[in-house]
């Protein structure tokens, strides 16, 4: 039975609020019991001293009559201080060396008062009544002795009051400890609970759910607890977005590449319809590969590993050569590529990748611009001091652009726009260039034209590479996307 | 070793309250074989302050006499000690006089 009852308490004592609240209950009380002690202690003592100090005083006063008036003196001194006693309080007893009384209110020398170098506390009978007194025995020249007290009744009775207070103060203030343990108690298990129920929640599917905010300092974890789960929900629904994509926009391909093999190999009949079927497959097949490596190229981007490339290039000779590079091309969609470049910019990063990022702007900008109309490409540094300075590169165009809810989701990986659905592309290129962004510490800009779009690339003009804070937010991405978890601007007016 | 703590921080109160506590001698318990005898308190002395009164107080200190009446008579009515109280009181008055 015992061993069932302290398996009990054990097991109790485990939860982490009882704890908690125990803790909390028996500091208190055992802080109280401390308080309560030393005012005990200092109040007796206090009381205690003062009666010391009046006999002694009384003493060294009577032993001046003894000095100054030899024994009548003193038995005068004893006499008067005896009749003008009010508070009724004084104990005296002169002795002769043979132990006679000579003055005094003591009938006799009383047992066991025998050193003069402590006081004592000892009982005395008034008018048939006890009382306790204090008395301090002294040694007079000649061989006489003198007892100096002073009934502390008073005293007596107030130290068991006091004590008796004291104690019953504490009681109070333990049974106020046990409340306000079991308050604490029942505060940490709401917390925790309200935590439980979210998480047990998420865990049985309900993804919907968060900690409640309680306007107090747990909502500190909570917040916290509440963003993780709001990442974790962005993460799953970027992998499961990034699925049903690949899904989706690779099995045309791969069903057409069988198709054209299934086809070629029933009703081809020469070599050369058959190597034809073969290299369409073939060309389908590519085109997969390719989506491929470029979901590979954006995951490596976002995990930061081509960091180790970066380095001080001249920014406008760049963007001068893609210019001239893409307007052969514009030409031959019948498009005017115009620049707005400076004439030099230092900036500090991956070359190639700048070079990527931009083809990928201006191949959007060609791919749905109408006929006729111009693009164009400029590089300008804002007016900002040294470290928030960044410089801006955009492609504007004059083409079809894209709604607002479309801009939203412009970055994300195989996302098409309606109006682009029978363009060919796979949805990558702004993912690609929003990787690119994010190494660099800079983020894209979408913003809409009347008509058209304007794509600008925002990075840090940094002479040193940037501050890696975002690696984590990129790393943890790397296999999914998601657009609100990376930096993509929209504004809804160019 | 939260029962450890928890008998360890009980006892720690009890022996503090009982420290604090009065003791038996404190409070005036003692044996009554012990206890000495205060003369101040008994009838003999009020009659010797009664004379000292006489002996010193002229006729004419009205608040002296009346106060030493006074304290006589709760003597003699058997009320000792507030008698010497009012006789003491007689006594002060005459040497503040």
């Amino acid at each position: 039975m015992m061993r069932t009852i302290v398996a009990f308490v054990r097991l109790r004592l485990r939860s982490a609020g009882l704890s908690f609240s125990l803790a909390y209950g028996l500091l208190y009380a055992l802080s109280s019991a401390l308080f309560l002690s030393f005012l005990w202690w200092r109040t007796t003592g206090l009381m205690e001293r003062q009666v010391e100090q009046a006999v002694d005083a009384d003493y060294h006063a009577l032993a001046e009559h003894w000095v100054q008036d030899g024994l009548p003196g003193l038995v005068l001194a004893i006499q008067d201080r005896l009749e003008q006693n009010v508070d009724d309080d004084a104990i005296y007893l002169l002795v002769a060396p043979d132990g006679r009384k000579i003055e005094g209110n003591l009938v006799s020398w009383p047992r066991n008062v025998t050193r003069t170098d402590v006081n004592y506390e000892r009982a005395i009978l008034r008018d048939g009544v006890k009382a306790t007194s204090l008395l301090h025995a002294y040694d007079l020249p000649g061989g006489c002795r003198i007892i100096v007290g002073r009934d502390i009744r008073g005293r007596a009775i107030l130290r068991p009051l006091l004590a008796d207070t004291l104690v019953w103060s504490w009681v109070m203030v333990t049974l106020l400890a046990v409340g306000g343990a079991l308050v604490v108690r029942g505060i940490f298990k709401r917390i925790v609970s309200s935590i439980a129920r979210t998480t047990a929640a998420i865990t049985h599917g309900d993804m919907a759910q968060r900690v409640p905010l309680m306007g107090n300092e747990v909502d500190l974890v909570a917040v916290v607890v509440n963003e993780m789960l709001d990442r974790i929900v962005r993460l799953m629904d970027g992998v499961r977005q990034v699925s049903n994509a690949i899904a989706h926009d690779l099995r045309t391909p791969i069903s057409r590449a069988r198709a054209q093999l299934e086809d070629a190999a029933l009703n081809c009949h020469t070599t050369d319809e058959l190597r034809g079927a073969i290299e369409r497959a073939v060309s389908d097949l590519d085109h997969v590969t390719a989506v491929f490596e470029a979901l590979m190229r954006i995951a490596q981007i976002e995990a930061g590993a081509r960091r180790a490339a970066f380095e001080t290039f001249d920014l406008a000779t760049v963007l001068t050569d893609i210019g001239e590079l893409y307007s052969a091309a514009a030409e031959d969609a019948h498009l005017t590529l115009t620049t707005a470049l400076p004439g030099e910019q230092q900036f500090y990063g991956d070359q190639r990748m700048i070079q990527q990022a931009v083809a990928n702007m201006l191949d959007n900008a060609i791919k749905f611009s109408p006929q006729a109309s111009t693009i164009t490409l400029s590089c300008a540094v804002d007016s900002k001091s040294a470290p928030q300075r960044r410089v801006t590169i955009a492609v504007s165009d004059e083409g079809i652009g894209m709604n607002e809810s479309d801009l939203a989701r412009a970055s994300e990986r195989f996302f098409r726009a309606e109006t682009a659905r029978n363009t060919p592309g796979a949805g990558l290129g702004l993912s690609l260039v929003q990787a690119i962004a994010q190494l660099h510490g800079g983020h894209l800009e979408l913003s809409r034209r009347n008509p058209g779009l304007r794509v600008a690339l925002v990075l840090p003009l940094a002479t040193k590479p940037p501050p890696r804070t975002d690696r984590n937010s990129m790393t943890q991405d790397s296999s999914a996307s998601h657009l609100s978890a990376t930096p993509v601007l929209v504004s809804g007016s160019a | 070793m939260m029962v450890r703590s928890l008998i360890f921080v009980s006892a720690t109160s009890v022996v503090l309250l009982c420290a604090a506590a009065p003791d038996a001698e404190q409070l005036g318990w003692h044996p009554a074989s012990d206890a000495v005898v205060v003369t101040t308190d008994s009838l003999a002395y009020c009659h010797t302050l009664e004379r000292t009164i006489e002996t010193r107080a002229p006729a004419s200190f009205q608040n002296v006499r009346l106060l030493e009446t006074q304290g006589a008579r709760l003597c003699d009515s058997g009320h000792v000690r507030p008698g010497i109280d009012r006789l003491r009181r007689a006594l002060q008055l005459l040497r503040h006089s």
